[in-house]
């Protein structure tokens, strides 16, 4: 069937719609709002709700010399403004309102929008300020770029079994009898029924044939719609959210009073179960509703109520897609809405009630979720089906509400990548340590970045969504204030091994100012944001990792002790032998030994291991009382323990082919190395990184890291006792692979060989903890002093 | 007659009784929130007025519902503030 022109005229001089633009103050340049007005009719048949909307973006602009910026957006926040007071005098017109952020806590703020009084024929523009008290305004300057509040792209693919025409839905709105009084008649698709809700619905052109032919298969279960999905759908690929959706018009589905569904959500709600969710959707051609269905105009009651139920069904899918609960779930069974079930309304209403009194339009509620609801509980892939801080989440959904900055989102490509990355499966209580990973995409630009990766320096934050599907910024137990430490990537030439183009740092998130955050087994996942300097947003991949069970009852019984401030926190300072934190230097201790043939005892007994790598320094009191508090050495260095200690751990690690422990074992025989040159056993330290080299050479590693690996063992090997311990008194091994630091090793190796490198400001900003000793201060307070005067 | 068990159920165990004689008897029910709808079946009913008791044990709740076989085709049931309800139709359900 030809496709038929269904367009109205759009208001020529309304204000309402999309609008665009730059923040011109504080800073030109540096965030993108999209705003939202809906203050006036700006489309036919298309209700005002009376509210403005915007998200905030932040641009990332970088320098290419020789070619314009490399510009990508990164979505921040949203934020509503509910019955703005519009004014109109002498040609302009003034919006004004209060400004409610949907996530976090805010300062309060206004909305001020100043624009003239549209004209036929000329873009609308305005100026946008927010204002909060004592607080500088932020101004953009907007310009209306539709009369659709949103746009998206849906892409319908259709099976080969019933690739008939009508494949799309055309329905008048008086084509059947029963309708309501006074309907204004139009003809209805997908894109004209979303366009009077306020979205532009833009069907791609491209259209799969999915040959569902063989004899065997009858009808589609929620798994086989799903992964049909991810073979079919154009634009699967890519991270998610985006402003996309997927159809799929099937034959029956494999209950066959279904006529179509959202399958595209969790499993507890009958979805396929697999995130991110609402990018697809399904409508049965063979449902009865759809038998009467023919090309063209229909001929008949039964012909023209099977185009209106197929129109329904499409737009009602749709509608799920964009987060949409049913009528009756959100407390409005009497809702005429594309959302409510005809049969349930007539139900409470008498029959055919539904239809003689349906306007083929979402109620206000739903308009308002999507025109100007939260982005990330609107757009496809954004929040979880039935979950986000929206309008339409249920009763008892608030917990899932995700903190500012947790659906943080790209547009375009970015130039760099944040990649975050661990072993998929943790043992029950196991440390959980996650990987962070720069990486310059530049063919042909060098990057500099501030190489700060832990949370503890404020330059990225991580968000962990807990089996419960609670969306926490994970908080680090300190905030430490530094200098930037800038880091060079390069970008890999052709054939070159990767290396120069990144950095990787590994970062402990067990354990942070909230307690522990992986004490329940079950599905996590892991998504970061590196901030930098303040002046890029780029949000990571989102990592999926899972904790196990407890594998005895024994050790269940010791969760109890275990998930303990003293536990903790002995965990987060990778070890500590403060007497406040003894008990939980025990258990660990005691943990470590009992588990030592396990991932478990082995990540502990790095951890215990480290605190008897060196000496521990305590204030405590002087002979006459506390006013004479004196730093003591409470415990010396005990690198043998520390040897015997993680000797099981040696043998774990070698067992396992898990890449993703390479950098564990790397930091397990780093510290070893660390105690065996402070015992003087240069040998055994060879021997050591040999077996190191040859495990990971085995795993795939790169080979700038083995040859650092075989460089630190020749430099040992063939450095004399003297100066080896000279190097183990400054060095420690082990922190340095922590960071991945390329030229960590180097470095050490220079220094072996007698050439004196001035250290960097990164390593004299660390954090004084309980482990600083004295002797270091002294040298990064000379170091520090050579730095200001660099 | 067709039985469909719609809203409020949760992993319930479902019995039901046409005349006393027991049915249907299913265990780990569950309303699929997407739909509206945890399970449909058709369930035999001689012609003229049937009793159909429909037992969650589960929730520790019993509801027998009379119906006239020859005018209900459809028996839709949900569970809604601690009660069992019950929603008839000639035309089969659908659900989206």
């Amino acid at each position: 069937m030809a496709r038929q022109t269904t367009t109205a005229a759009t208001a020529p001089t309304s204000i309402s719609g999309q609008y665009e633009g730059e923040m011109t103050s504080p800073t030109s340049g540096l965030g993108l709002l999209d705003l939202r007005i809906d203050v006036d009719k700006r489309y036919p048949n298309s209700p005002i709700m009376k509210r403005v909307s915007g998200d905030f973006y932040q641009l990332n602009k970088i320098t290419v010399p020789g070619s314009p910026p490399k510009v990508t957006r990164v979505y921040r926040e949203s934020w509503i403004v509910n019955n703005p007071l519009v004014k109109t005098l002498n040609g302009k017109v003034t919006i004004t309102g209060k400004v409610t952020y949907w996530k976090g806590i805010h300062p309060s703020s206004t909305l001020k929008i100043t624009m003239s009084v549209p004209q036929p024929g000329v873009t609308p523009s305005c100026i946008v300020s927010f204002t909060r008290p004592g607080g500088q305004a932020a101004v953009y300057n907007c310009t209306k770029k539709s009369d659709s509040f949103r746009s998206l792209n849906l892409e319908i693919d259709v099976c080969k079994s019933i690739n008939v025409e009508p494949v799309l839905p055309l329905c008048s709105t008086t084509g059947h009898p029963t309708k309501p009084a006074g309907v204004p008649q139009r003809m209805l698709n997908i894109e004209e029924s979303y366009r009077e809700a306020g979205v532009q619905v833009n069907i791609r052109p491209e259209r799969t044939v999915i040959d569902d032919s063989i004899a065997t298969f009858e009808t589609w279960s929620d798994a086989e719609l799903h992964s049909a999905m991810e073979t079919y759908f154009s634009q699967i690929a890519g991270p998610w959210p985006k402003w996309e959706m997927w159809g799929i018009l099937a034959g029956s589905y494999e209950e066959p009073a279904v006529g179509g569904i959202m399958f595209d959500a969790a499993a507890t709600f009958g979805g396929a179960g697999k995130a991110p969710e609402r990018q697809g959707f399904a409508v049965f051609r063979k449902h009865e509703w759809f038998d009467a269905l023919v090309a063209g105009t229909p001929a008949s009651d039964d012909q023209a109520a099977a185009m209106r139920q197929f129109l329904y069904t499409w737009v009602h899918e749709a509608g799920h897609a964009f987060n949409f609960l049913h009528s009756w779930d959100k407390n409005r069974p009497d809702s005429l809405s594309w959302m409510n079930y005809d049969w349930r309304y007539d139900n409470l209403n008498g029959a055919d009630s539904f239809w003689s009194n349906f306007l083929f339009r979402f109620d206000d509620e739903e308009l308002i979720h999507l025109r100007h609801g939260d982005r990330s509980a609107v757009i496809m892939g954004g929040d979880p089906w039935a979950s986000g801080g929206h309008l339409e989440a249920p009763p008892g959904a608030e917990h899932l509400v995700a903190p500012p900055g947790a659906m943080a989102s790209v547009e375009g490509e970015l130039p760099i990548e944040l990649l975050v990355r661990s072993k998929e499966y943790f043992e029950f209580m196991e440390p959980v340590a996650i990987e962070l990973r720069l990486r310059n995409l530049f063919a042909d630009m060098p990057l500099t970045l501030d190489s700060r990766l832990n949370p503890e320096y404020g330059g990225v934050v991580i968000y962990i969504r807990r089996p419960d599907g609670r969306i926490i910024e994970y908080a680090p137990v300190m905030c430490k204030l530094a200098y930037t430490s800038p880091k060079q990537l390069t970008p890999l030439l052709p054939g070159q091994e990767p290396g120069p183009d990144r950095y990787s740092e590994e970062v402990l998130i067990s354990y942070g100012r909230y307690g522990f955050y992986f004490d329940e087994p079950g599905e996590y996942q892991v998504r970061a944001l590196y901030q930098g300097a303040g002046d890029l947003l780029i949000p990571s991949n989102v990592h999926r990792l899972r904790v196990g069970t407890p594998l005895t009852r024994e050790l269940d019984k010791t969760a109890q002790d275990y998930f303990s401030y003293e536990v903790g926190m002995s965990l987060y300072l990778e070890g500590s032998r403060s007497p406040h934190l003894e008990t939980g230097f025990d258990l660990l201790r005691e943990m470590s030994e009992k588990h030592k043939n396990s991932m478990l005892g082995a990540k502990l007994a790095m951890t215990v291991a480290n605190s008897l790598t060196q000496s521990f320094f305590n204030l405590e009191a002087g002979d006459k009382g506390k006013e004479k508090l004196k730093l003591r050495q409470t415990h010396k260095a005990e690198p043998k323990e520390a040897l015997k200690l993680t000797e099981a751990a040696v043998d774990v690690f070698e067992k396992t082919d898990e890449k993703a422990l390479n950098l564990s074992y790397r930091q397990l025989v780093s510290q070893r190395v660390d105690c065996l040159v402070q015992l003087e056993r240069p040998k055994q330290a060879v021997k050591e990184l040999g077996e190191l080299h040859k495990h990971l050479e085995s795993t795939g590693v790169n080979q700038p890291v083995l040859n650092q690996i075989s460089n630190l063992a020749e430099t040992i090997g063939s450095t004399p006792a003297h100066k080896i311990e000279e190097y183990a008194g400054r060095h420690r091994l082990w922190e340095r692979v922590r960071t991945h630091d390329r030229l960590a090793s180097v470095a050490g190796i220079a220094e072996l060989a007698g050439v004196k490198r001035p250290r960097t400001v990164s390593k004299k900003t660390r954090t004084t903890t309980s482990k600083a000793r004295p002797a270091a201060k002294k040298t990064a307070k000379k170091s520090a002093k050579k730095a200001q005067k660099r | 007659m067709r039985i469909d068990l719609q809203e409020g159920f949760s992993n319930d165990a479902v019995e039901v009784y046409v005349n006393g004689a027991k049915v249907l008897d299913k265990e780990g029910v569950t309303t699929k929130r997407m739909l509206g709808l945890a399970l449909s079946s058709e369930i035999d009913v001689p012609d003229g007025a049937v009793a159909i008791e429909v037992k969650v044990p589960t929730k520790n709740l019993a509801k027998t519902f009379a119906v006239e076989s020859s005018d209900t085709a459809n028996l839709g049931v949900s569970i809604h503030n601690g009660e069992l309800k019950g929603i008839t139709s000639k035309k089969r359900f659908g659900y989206a």
